[in-house]
């Protein structure tokens, strides 16, 4: 079935493509969140998760409470110990990680946008200049 | 918020606390434990210098480990090695690991077996970092010279004992801080439990033997 575009066809004589096959967008992300525990192993996230709980209560208490010295391992500590840099801010700052979903989230926030703002419109005097 | 303490307050921090859990730690497996290191003795907002507590902090750690102590001939050896070389460099003696019960018993075992015990013996120091030596490589390193009058006999007659003898020693002007932090720390905390089960294996095994030959 051939798409009708309202008088596009008078304007322009370029031949339409139309998509033979439907791309299959919930196939993609389930493959993609198969493969996100490959790419990611966890127990770095786990270690990373720790340190940066560390640091957290480190930086705002100014002391680690007991309870903590005695969960952690030693390993912990030594890391944590050896990636305080002179700029605080740059610790905080430097160990992130993404582990891909908030890519999803973003897009969707995107769209999510796009469609109030396609409703803005509505909403606005068109002698404002607001846009 | 981040509080304004600095950078230095917090490694010193992480520091003091990798001393206090290695001291608690090795305070569970041995007969005569020590008081951890109280926070007094250390200024937490400031650049720690060395030689001020290290060498404390590390000799105490030691002596709550230690099980086994040099004879007396050995020991003067020692004694004398230690009081010309703190004299001449800025080494200081951190403690002395003498195997002297494997020493004295190496003709119950086959030659063999005086092999593993004394591969195994090596291995206990493989994981601590460069302030670990065998005491025979420190004497030649540093003691063997005609300066000293380190090759004469009365040193060189206990050569086979210095095979047996480990050191951790710290050279004030070239090690820092980092040297014997939480890294450290880690690795003592194995040596020591790997050291008390090579004692109570090495203990068991002569006993047998001991009981054998009498039968």
């Amino acid at each position: 079935m051939k798409v009708k575009l309202h008088g596009m066809h008078s304007l322009t004589t370029v031949v339409e493509k139309i998509p033979t096959e439907r791309v299959n967008v919930e196939g993609l992300i389930t493959t993609f969140e198969a493969n996100l525990d490959k790419s990611m192993p966890m127990d770095w996230l786990i270690r990373y998760g720790k340190i940066a709980k560390i640091y957290k209560v480190l930086f705002t208490q100014g002391e680690l409470p007991k309870s903590m010295l005695d969960e952690y391992s030693g390993e912990i500590l030594e890391i944590a110990y050896e990636h305080i840099n002179e700029d605080l801010q740059d610790v905080m700052n430097k160990a992130s990680s993404s582990n891909g979903r908030d890519y999803y989230y973003e897009f969707g926030r995107s769209l999510g946008v796009e469609q109030q703002a396609s409703v803005l419109k509505e909403f606005i005097d068109e002698e404002s200049d607001f846009i | 918020m981040i509080r304004d303490y600095g950078f230095v307050y917090y490694k010193n921090l992480l520091l003091y606390e990798s001393y206090v859990r290695c001291q608690e730690y090795v305070n569970t497996l041995s007969e005569n434990p020590e008081e951890p290191p109280s926070k007094g003795t250390f200024d937490l907002y400031d650049d720690l210098i060395f030689a001020v507590f290290v060498p404390e902090t590390v000799s105490r750690l030691c002596g709550s480990v230690i099980l086994d102590w040099p004879e007396d001939g050995f020991a003067g050896c020692i004694e004398n090695i230690r009081v010309h070389i703190e004299d001449q460099f800025s080494i200081e003696f951190g403690s002395i690991f003498h195997f002297g019960l494997l020493f004295d018993n190496l003709h119950l075992f086959s030659e063999q077996e005086q092999i593993d015990w004394t591969l195994r013996m090596n291995q206990l120091f493989e994981g601590m970092n460069g302030s670990f030596m065998s005491f025979l490589e420190f004497y030649k390193a540093f003691f063997m010279t005609q300066f000293f009058g380190g090759d004469s006999k009365s040193y060189t007659r206990y050569m086979n004992h210095m095979k047996y003898t480990f050191i951790i020693y710290l050279d004030i002007e070239c090690h820092t801080v980092d040297d014997f932090g939480p890294s450290f720390m880690n690795a003592y905390m194995d040596f020591a439990k790997f050291y008390r089960e090579f004692y109570e294996d090495l203990v068991e095994e002569i006993k047998k033997r001991k009981k054998v030959g009498v039968a």
